[in-house]
């Protein structure tokens, strides 16, 4: 530990260096960015790791972070921007960030409801025609001159209604979730056409001028939606980490017996997650809605299972029980950023698909590799005890 | 057992509700219908026309759900084989059957990565198949036909799609017929087809007792990729062209229709016969609603409620069974001390 | 005010099995009872009653004399009962702490977990139990024994009235027993009900002052402590009639040549274990639950790796890379639990017979129907299987039924079995079908084939074998023929270290 620490050093220091020497003088900005960024890196590395071999505390808290999912994702974050950035430089530009995350919000929203749900051991199918139905429910409703107020209240308590529907029917009825949701996403989709005659119903400018607004208001650069994406993040990481529900859904998705046994009822928290998809996939089209200036009953569709790759992708497990909203953060970013990244390279439509399934395999199989050597650290912990 | 308790049986099962539901919609469409048209020859081949593809993804996601997986890429893997068809017949130097090898080939690529995602990566089916159907072959589509839809032009081909036999019967109907037949037989008869009941029910049992889980499922991955594959390749033999869609949007209502037959998810049980009658009724309920002229859009709707019914008529025959079964045996406990 | 805790007249029914019938139990409180009983005695169905996971058929439970109808397990922890589950209910993904206050989360205003608190009252268990883990650790990455003090401290943490302990010590090591018992020990002075269910007789006659027996879902007798001894224990436990169960086996004396030998074998489980097994020998494997003896059989079976060692089979060397090879040599494996690894459930019994021979039943393409019905046929009447078809769902039957299916299954004429290899075949298994089985396992003794029995019920595996090896810790501890064996020397060998 102790001489791969200083060998970091004595990389690290000429190549900061250098970097910085050149990043001033020469002008060479990807060769010298990089040397930098090489620099940084490699020096705190070593800083740390001398440190670590002196101090047992130290040592723990870099094993404790390095041991967790979202320090694997945020390094593999850095090293896809880093080469998208290497490959073209307009990669990091304010435009192309806000691009990046004017395009995430739908997917975030529906990928923070559905996280929850598959947290506690659930998976709702239903999310992206919910969404669709509910901007063509808020277009309807303001071409009917409805208050805008009015009309988001009534469109979430679509959402809400939604969800309880699916809860009737995987908790009372013990439908298999996959399925029923399946089927009420089916009957959304049709209805959503009925509705319009699969045409778009645009919302008046004029007319409701501040609904419309919530779409396009940008606060600083970014628009508002990315901030109520950025805002729902944080309350449902801290409802997740911090209160007794949260904590509850981790128990009812990990081991739905115990949870049971210790007098907590599994139902009645997965009827909640339900409702909670339900109505952030409502918001989701109602906001998307406002953006599009017009209700669609193709919108949003599909884009469900991009929330819920986005989830797996930051770390949350499709088998329930685990999983956390900053992986889920990060995994948005992820997977947005890099299917920007590719269109930025120039790289055919075509092989971004490829490439995003990849990138969502290759999550999958990381998943594996390390649930394996944590299960025999696990078997070694025993046979030592 | 005598005939009384066999009739008992029957109809207590599973394919004597899906006769039931069938008859019902066949009596409504048929009374309903302008002039009865409904049970006409056109109008019934008309049906069995539009099961084809649906069969051959029913058929392929059974095996898999019956062997306690499910698979939701052979749509998409059909549009995958579909373009890399139409790709290979566009220059008109490879040989049809070259080609149609060259697609199953594919096909079956396609599912071995399916198995080797499930079965050495222990991912569940469900992920694993939609990452490799939706990104996977969906890009491979994409690529292998540039974004165009490449016309087909092949004699032999666009023989496959059209031809009739005797002028009604479509050949296509004939070979899906065939397949859910050879299949069924597959499944019902062959020490094969009750491997995958056996490992579907209860995987380390089976291999406790010298059976083989993985092969099977490594096997079943691959039958169904190709499945998928030939599907795709009767769509291009039927528009005539590769297409970017494809079959993609097959993938899912092939998963509910076979739940509707009644194998359920889990594995280990239902017929490729129940699977037959939900893709049946499934379709014969479509075709009935555009016959009576009701809107596409209100079939989606119908399919959906529909689909929801069978589930709720399959939770009530469950819980009723419950129910009874469990006095029962109490009843005899006590007969017996 | 003294507490009191009654079980009124409680029936409780599974399908196919009379799991509790017509009992009435009272304990006081300050006092550890001992609830005793062969395994299917009832013993748990009782715990889960109390604990509101079942609900009775008939009868009902009296706390301070209030009855109490229990439907779910929260109604229960409300009433201040808190049951250990002998599997442990834990919640692997998360943390000890909140595991311990699993549900009991500390919130602070504004609804936030207080988290500092919620350390600081973990910590304070931990210390009574004198642990080495921290409130923050995982509890997927703790060992078993340590995993199962978590499990108790759940219990403990909520200070209940009643607290049920179903094999608490199983998996614990000689350390945290003492830790343990001296921790029941102060709930017993201040005066709580404890409940305590064990097979192990030291402890028995170690902590507890009162002991009720159950047998076959019926209350036997109860007995204070102090005023009995083993032998009756034993006596009230196993009934009259077993003695006369096993004297009335014919057994099979004609013991052969050397079928089986294995050698220094070590898994990742199992360490250097060498024994031989003759024809027409009966081969007992004692020890508590947890000593290596399903996973060394699941080795030579080829279900499981093997890291070094020897397998001869009648002389040869074999290395079985699957269940398959095993099987076709001619080894076959009765597994512990018959219904997650020995049946498949959702099949007939005619399906669950015929599955090993599959590729012998079928006649060019097709399955031979006629022949894989005769093979049905034969094994149901030989084994007297009770079921009125062959198409019978094997989840229908009877714990026995379904083990006479499985032995069917490796005994047919189509199989050609010189290995038996039974893992507690008689789980769960009601007396009278203990009996027929004690005797199929000689008759197959008596065709020559060798039999492993593992069995964890003492009487069992003394009475029936020929020869027994105790193990413990993956490691061989001792071997008695059955004319040295007693249960005090299986027991003392089972858990000496």
């Amino acid at each position: 530990m102790l001489i791969v620490g200083v060998i970091l050093i004595v990389l690290g220091v000429p190549a900061l260096i250098v970097g910085l020497a050149t990043l001033l003088t020469v002008g060479n900005y990807s060769l010298s960015v990089s040397l930098v960024i090489f620099g940084v890196i490699a020096l705190g590395l070593g800083v740390l790791s001398v440190l670590s071999n002196r101090r047992e505390n130290i040592r723990r808290a870099i094993r404790k972070v390095v041991g967790k999912k979202e320090f694997t994702l945020i390094v593999v974050l850095a090293v896809i921007v880093y080469i998208f950035w290497m490959i073209n430089h307009n990669y990091i530009t304010l435009f192309n960030v806000r691009n990046i995350f004017n395009a995430a919000f739908v997917m975030g929203t529906l990928a923070i409801g559905g996280a929850c749900l598959l947290i506690g051991g659930k998976i709702d199918l239903s999310a992206g025609s919910t969404g669709m139905m509910a901007g063509v429910i808020i277009a309807m409703l303001l071409g009917m001159g409805i208050h805008w107020i009015t009309a988001l209240i009534i469109t979430l308590v679509f959402g809400a209604v939604t969800g309880l529907i699916n809860a009737f029917f995987v908790n009372g009825m013990n439908f298999v979730p996959f399925i029923s949701t399946l089927a009420v996403s089916s009957v959304y989709g049709g209805l959503a056409r009925v509705m319009t005659n699969a045409q778009n119903i645009p919302i008046s400018s004029q007319e409701h001028p501040v609904f419309l607004a919530l779409g396009s208001t940008n606060i600083g650069v970014f628009p508002l939606p990315f901030f109520i994406t950025i805002i729902l993040l944080i309350v449902y990481g801290v409802i997740l980490s911090s209160t007794k529900f949260g904590r509850r859904v981790y128990m009812v998705g990990g081991n739905s017996t115990a949870a049971r046994l210790a007098g907590i009822n599994p139902k009645k928290i997965t009827t909640l997650l339900f409702v909670n998809n339900g109505v952030l996939a409502s918001l989701a089209g109602i906001l998307m809605a406002a953006r599009m200036h017009s209700g669609s009953p193709s919108a949003i569709l599909g884009s469900d299972l991009d929330g819920y790759t986005a989830a797996i992708l930051g770390g949350v497990a499709f088998v329930g029980g685990s999983g956390s909203m900053l992986g889920v953060f990060i995994g948005i970013v992820l997977l947005s950023s890099f299917q920007n990244g590719l269109v930025v390279t120039g790289l055919g439509a075509y092989y971004r698909v490829i490439a995003s399934g990849l990138l969502l395999i290759a999550a999958l199989i990381l998943d594996y590799f390390r649930e394996n050597s944590r299960i025999r650290a696990l078997r070694k912990a025993r046979h030592d005890s | 057992m005598d005939i009384a308790g066999i009739a008992k049986k029957f109809i207590k099962g599973k394919t004597f509700s899906l006769l039931c539901m069938l008859m019902l919609i066949i009596v409504f469409f048929w009374y309903f219908s302008p002039n009865h048209s409904f049970l006409s020859v056109t109008n019934i081949v008309i049906i069995l026309n539009s099961m084809v593809l649906f069969i051959l993804f029913a058929v392929a996601v059974s095996m898999l759900i019956i062997s306690g997986e499910v698979d939701l890429s052979p749509g998409f893997i059909g549009t995958a084989a579909g373009a890399t068809m139409a790709a290979l017949l566009e220059g008109g130097t490879v040989p049809w059957f070259v080609a149609v090898i060259i697609c199953l080939l594919m096909g079956i690529g396609f599912g071995l990565i399916n198995a080797v995602l499930v079965n050495k990566f222990r991912i569940q089916s469900f992920i694993a198949t939609l990452a490799v159907g939706t990104f996977l072959a969906r890009g491979f589509s994409f690529i292998v036909s540039g974004g165009r839809a490449i016309p087909v032009r092949d004699p032999v081909i666009s023989w496959l799609g059209t031809a009739r036999i005797g002028d009604v019967v479509p050949v296509t109907v004939l070979i899906s017929l065939a397949i859910i037949l050879v299949y069924g037989t597959i499944l019902s008869k062959t020490k094969f087809g009750r491997g995958v009941y056996l490992c579907g029910g209860n995987r380390e049992a089976a291999r406790l007792a010298g059976l083989n889980p993985k092969k099977l499922s490594y096997l079943l991955f691959a039958n169904s990729g190709m499945l998928g594959a030939l599907a795709g390749i009767l769509f291009v033999a039927r528009i005539r062209s590769g297409n970017l869609d494809g079959t993609n949007a097959f993938s899912f209502p092939a998963v509910t229709a076979v739940i509707f037959g009644g194998i359920s998810f889990g594995g280990g049980s239902g017929k490729m016969l129940g699977c037959f009658l939900g893709l049946l009724i499934i379709n014969a309920f479509n075709n009935g609603l555009t016959i009576m002229r009701v809107s596409p859009f209100w079939q989606d709707v119908a399919s959906g409620l529909l689909l929801l019914l069978a589930l709720t008529l399959d939770y009530i025959s469950t819980r009723r069974a419950n129910r009874a079964s469990i006095p029962k045996s109490a009843r005899r406990l006590k007969q017996e001390g | 005010m003294e507490r009191t805790l009654e079980f009124v007249n409680i029936s409780k029914a599974f399908p196919g099995v009379q799991a509790l019938n017509d009992v009435s139990v009272q304990v006081k409180g300050g006092r550890v009872s001992a609830l005793m009983g062969e395994n299917g005695a009832g013993k748990s169905t009782l715990l889960k009653i109390l604990s509101g996971d079942y609900v009775p058929d008939g009868g009902c439970v009296r706390i301070n004399g209030e009855e109490k109808n229990f439907t779910s397990p929260y109604q229960s922890i409300k009433a201040s009962v808190s049951v250990i589950y002998q599997e442990r209910q834990l919640l692997n993904a998360m943390s000890v702490m909140e595991n311990v206050f699993i549900d009991d989360l500390h919130e602070s205003k504004f609804g936030f977990l207080n988290k500092s608190e919620l350390r600081r009252k973990t910590q304070e268990i931990i210390d009574s139990f004198e642990l080495p883990v921290k409130p923050s650790d995982i509890v997927g990455h703790l060992s078993i024994a340590h995993q199962q003090m978590i499990e108790i401290m759940k219990a403990y943490r909520r200070d209940s009235d009643i607290i049920a302990f179903d094999e608490p010590t199983a998996p614990l090591t000689d350390r945290e027993i003492a830790v343990l018992f001296r921790l029941i020990g102060k709930l017993k002075e201040r005066g709580k009900i404890i409940l305590y269910v064990s097979h192990r007789m030291a402890e028995i006659f170690q902590i507890t002052d009162d002991i009720v027996v159950l047998k076959d879902g019926q209350l036997v007798t109860t007995f204070e402590t102090s005023q009995t001894n083993e032998a009756e224990l034993v006596k009230a436990m196993v009934g009259r009639d077993i003695g006369d169960t096993y004297a009335g086996i014919r057994r099979n004396d004609k013991i052969g040549d050397t079928l089986l030998e294995v050698k220094n074998l070590v898994t990742e489980d199992i360490n250097n274990v060498s024994f031989t097994l003759r024809r027409g020998e009966v081969l007992g494997f004692a020890g508590l639950v947890g000593a290596g003896r399903t996973e060394l059989m699941r080795a030579v079976f080829g279900a499981d790796p093997v890291i070094s060692g020897d397998i001869l089979l009648e002389g040869k060397s074999v290395n079985f890379k699957s269940p398959k090879e095993a099987i076709d040599s001619g080894i076959a494996l009765c597994p512990e639990d018959r219904k997650t690894q020995g049946l498949v459930l959702s099949r007939s019994i005619r399906d669950n017979i015929s599955m090993p021979v599959l590729p012998k039943l079928s006649k060019r393409l097709f399955m031979d129907t006629k022949a894989e019905e005769s093979l049905a046929a034969s094994a149901i009447s030989k084994f007297a299987i009770k079921t009125p078809t062959a198409e019978k769902l094997t989840l229908e039957l009877s714990g026995g039924n379904q083990q006479k299916v499985i032995l069917g299954r490796w005994t047919s004429n189509l199989m050609d079995t010189k290995i038996l290899i039974l893992d507690e075949p008689t789980k769960g298994i009601d007396v009278g079908a203990k009996a027929e089985i004690y005797q199929l396992i000689h008759d197959f003794a008596s065709q020559g084939i060798g039999v492993i029995l593992i069995s964890s019920e003492l009487t069992e595996v003394l009475n029936v074998s020929d020869y027994i090896i105790v193990m413990r810790s993956g490691r061989i501890t001792g071997r008695l023929s059955r004319h040295e064996a007693t249960e005090e020397r299986v027991i003392e060998l089972s858990m000496m270290d």
